[in-house]
């Protein structure tokens, strides 16, 4: 008896519109999709670390899945970190743990803020940056 | 909650055993009677007049110290019902008392339907048109029902 | 019925002042304490958490904090004390406030914890805490935790003044059958103290240092640190220690529920203490025989339900404690109201503290401003249990026939004094209000204030100069604490003047 895929996405949606954290965002990629399915959020680079002042875009796919499965989520600015493929952008599950323990709790908005505590683990920390601005 | 609180299971049989006239509500799942799925006609003389507008509502844990989540599902051209079928009506916000019910609820929305409220809109385009040239905006909203909201004919 | 406190010492359980006192107003406060006490011989555990409690008063902290952490803390922690209210704000008040400055860096969080713990131990239905067949603690038809926090000791003692109606364990489907007296007695006497507990809640799911502890390991909160994760920030590691605990206090109220169904179990049987506290079959026929249905939660009570001050419709106690103000918000011109104070930006409202407000809970029927209720309750002939002569087992029907006029319908049904047809003004004796079960809302409101005007001048300095704060900022908030404190010891001043006066 769990709420159902629209309406948690409703929530998030309002949450995101208000602007709840103020380190990363995210919102419909197209506000007239009923299905709610695809959104894009940004993340605000880690202080203290090559990120620091960058602004890097994902997208976001919710399927009819979710959430009881984890979103499929896509860097599109270009990012160095273990558990993204440096080809696609496309996030490694088994390398993220907060999609590869996924809970129907977790938020969008979670995975957008464990991947900026990604940034500055030290296996990633130790790793070369592209370029700023450059995409997948 | 571990168990279905009685008024949920009252209200909702209630509503599919009992319906209020033109609103016909179904329980998809029977195993979840927080979730609801409604069939609601366009009142008369409005211009959703002759059309079904479908709407899905959930219960939430908190019912009925909490308003129930609702929205549209069928596309709509009225000022207080956004694209993704959001509806801002005071009751389903702070204006919530515990004393409604579903029943009370889906007749706000029904009547909203046929006097929408421009003056507190949440597409201010079409509260503008709506506001400005009525007719213009009743000729849209006809459109819209038309196109969406009554099934075409089968040959 | 003569004086009936020895015949308690003799059934084993300790000796309750609130019955041989009877409901006499000059010993109410008393009374509250007697049942706080009666409550805490339940389980071992309790009773050393009761001691601790009323054992510490400011003058018991130790000198070792910081001055820096002294200072801040003063001003919250004190006015933690004086909104958990009872026996320790009294110690507080004779304690020579000059000495709080010594009070022990993390004394406001600790007495929050005592303050939480508390609140959830009387959060516990004791089957031998009985009023009129009812309980003081709710059987938790609204399980909300957010909307329990109520003040319980205003309403334990509400309820044993007869002035709000007991928590009766709630019929789901009385309507539905045409139940015989047996089949009625079966029903009522297999139900629970209190609607079962999920055993594991998503919220606390996943939450570290609570599986496979025993309960004295649970209640020790000194050991939380050790399941910290110590690679997050400090932040998030205040969030998981508030995390911790408050997975910790639920599961500790699961079992310290168990354990009540376990005596009332065994008391049903005979066995154990206070048996003499189970109602006799007349009682629970006289009550649930003439059930009444409540609009909110569509349960069914025994008659004589909570009614609305202003328009006289019917509200069981449960649904009553859940209505409530609304969180302190900002208004906009449009109406709209943002009530997520934590997250919002000095940028977006324009002096901003002084903005923010609170608005009293309306009636959920008729929407008046200042909700309140009255209770009809029984006639004092017939009442049982706490503040009551007659002990629930005593009860019989040949009592009250005795006493009352014979010609009053069915001889089940308890007579009651006739119910009011008027609407009361919220500052009348008999009414209770949401704001009177919840009296803090006025100091939670300038302490929400507070936090934010606090944050605010510390965003704009560092926006300014990069520094922490500035010694002028510093200044101003300092005063500002005083200024609050002050507000706050004056409004809990009266508060207590108000209830001394009642």
């Amino acid at each position: 008896m769990a709420i159902p895929r629209s309406f948690r996405l409703l929530e998030e949606l309002e949450k995101g519109e208000k602007g709840g954290s103020q380190v990363c965002s995210y919102g419909l990629a197209d506000g007239e999709d009923v299905t709610m399915t695809k959104w894009n959020g940004t993340i605000l680079g880690a202080p203290n670390s090559a990120h620091a002042n960058r602004i890097y875009s994902v997208e976001i796919e919710c399927d009819s899945t979710y959430p009881d499965k984890p979103p499929k989520v896509k860097f599109v600015s270009k990012i160095n970190l273990d558990c993204v493929d440096q080809t696609t952008g496309e996030i490694i599950v088994e390398k993220f743990n907060t999609m590869k323990n996924w809970k129907r709790s977790t938020t969008m908005e979670d995975i957008l803020l464990d991947l900026r505590k990604e940034m500055i683990t030290a296996t990633n920390k130790a790793l070369p940056q592209p370029a700023e601005g450059s995409t997948f | 909650m571990s168990a279905l609180p009685r008024r949920i299971v009252k209200e909702t049989k209630n509503l599919v055993k009992d319906p209020v006239p033109g609103i016909k509500t179904n329980i998809p799942d029977d195993d979840n009677l927080r979730y609801l799925t409604v069939e609601m006609e366009g009142p008369a003389g409005s211009p959703f007049a002759g059309g079904v507008f479908s709407l899905e509502l959930y219960l939430p844990e908190e019912y009925p110290m909490e308003p129930p989540k609702i929205r549209f599902l069928t596309p709509l051209y009225h000022p207080n019902i956004d694209k993704l079928g959001r509806i801002c009506l005071d009751v389903l916000k702070d204006h919530w008392s515990p004393a409604f019910q579903i029943r009370t609820v889906l007749l706000s929305i029904q009547q909203l339907l046929g006097t929408p409220n421009p003056d507190d809109p949440l597409l201010s385009d079409v509260a503008e048109l709506c506001k400005n040239d009525n007719a213009k905006y009743c000729e849209v909203a006809r459109e819209w029902t038309k196109k969406y909201a009554i099934p075409e004919p089968k040959e | 019925m003569g004086n009936t406190a020895s015949n308690f010492d003799e059934s084993g359980h300790q000796r309750s002042p609130s019955f041989s006192n009877s409901s006499s107003s000059a010993s109410t406060r008393k009374q509250s304490a007697s049942i706080s006490i009666n409550s805490s011989n339940i389980h071992p555990e309790s009773r050393s958490v009761r001691s601790q409690t009323l054992g510490q008063s400011p003058d018991s902290f130790s000198n070792n904090s910081a001055s820096i952490a002294g200072r801040q803390r003063r001003s919250s922690s004190l006015v933690g004390s004086l909104l958990t209210g009872g026996s320790r704000r009294a110690s507080l008040f004779k304690a020579n406030p000059g000495n709080a400055n010594d009070s022990k860096g993390k004394s406001s969080s600790v007495e929050k914890n005592l303050a939480k713990q508390n609140h959830f131990m009387n959060l516990v239905v004791k089957f031998d805490e009985i009023v009129d067949g009812g309980f003081l603690a709710p059987y938790g038809v609204h399980d909300d935790e957010r909307k329990l926090d109520y003040n319980d000791k205003i309403v334990r003692q509400l309820i044993v003044d007869r002035r709000l109606q007991p928590f009766y364990i709630p019929l789901e489907d009385y309507d539905d059958y045409d139940y015989s007296d047996y089949e009625l007695l079966k029903v009522l006497k297999s139900q629970l103290l209190h609607q079962p507990y999920p055993e594991n809640p998503e919220k606390f799911e996943d939450v570290p240092g609570v599986k496979g502890l025993s309960m004295s390991q649970l209640s020790d909160n000194n050991n939380i640190e050790t399941f910290v994760d110590q690679t997050l920030t400090k932040n998030e590691k205040k969030i998981q220690r508030k995390l911790i605990f408050s997975a910790r206090l639920y599961k500790r109220k699961c079992v310290w529920q168990e354990q009540e169904n376990e005596r009332y179990s065994e008391a049903k049987r005979g066995l154990g203490s206070n048996i003499v506290m189970i109602p006799s079959d007349e009682l629970y026929l006289s009550l649930y025989r003439n059930g009444e249905e409540c609009p909110i939660c569509f349960l069914y009570y025994p008659k004589n339900l909570n009614i609305s001050r202003c328009c006289q419709q019917p509200i069981c106690t449960e649904c009553f404690v859940q209505i409530k103000r609304k969180e302190p918000h900002f208004k906009n011109n449009n109406g709209e109201i943002t009530t997520d104070v934590e997250n919002i930006r000095s940028e977006d409202i324009p002096d901003s503290s002084d903005a923010l407000i609170s608005e009293c809970a309306c009636c959920p029927y008729c929407a008046t401003p200042n909700f309140g209720i009255t209770y009809a309750p029984p006639p004092k002939q017939i009442r049982t249990g706490l503040g009551a002569e007659l002990r629930p087992c005593e009860y019989r029907n040949k009592l009250k026939d005795n006493m009352v006029d014979k010609n009053s319908e069915q001889d089940t049904k308890l007579i009651t004094s006739r119910p009011r047809t008027h609407s009361l003004p919220a500052t009348h004796d008999s009414v209770v209000t949401s704001d009177s079960i919840r009296p803090d809302w006025e100091v939670n409101l300038l302490k929400t204030k507070m936090r934010l005007k606090k944050r605010f001048a510390k965003a704009t300095t560092i926006h300014i100069n990069n520094r922490l704060v500035s010694s002028e900022e510093e200044k101003k908030i300092e005063k500002l604490e005083e200024e609050m404190l002050e507000q706050a010891i004056k409004l809990s001043l009266q508060d207590n003047q108000a209830k001394v006066s009642q």
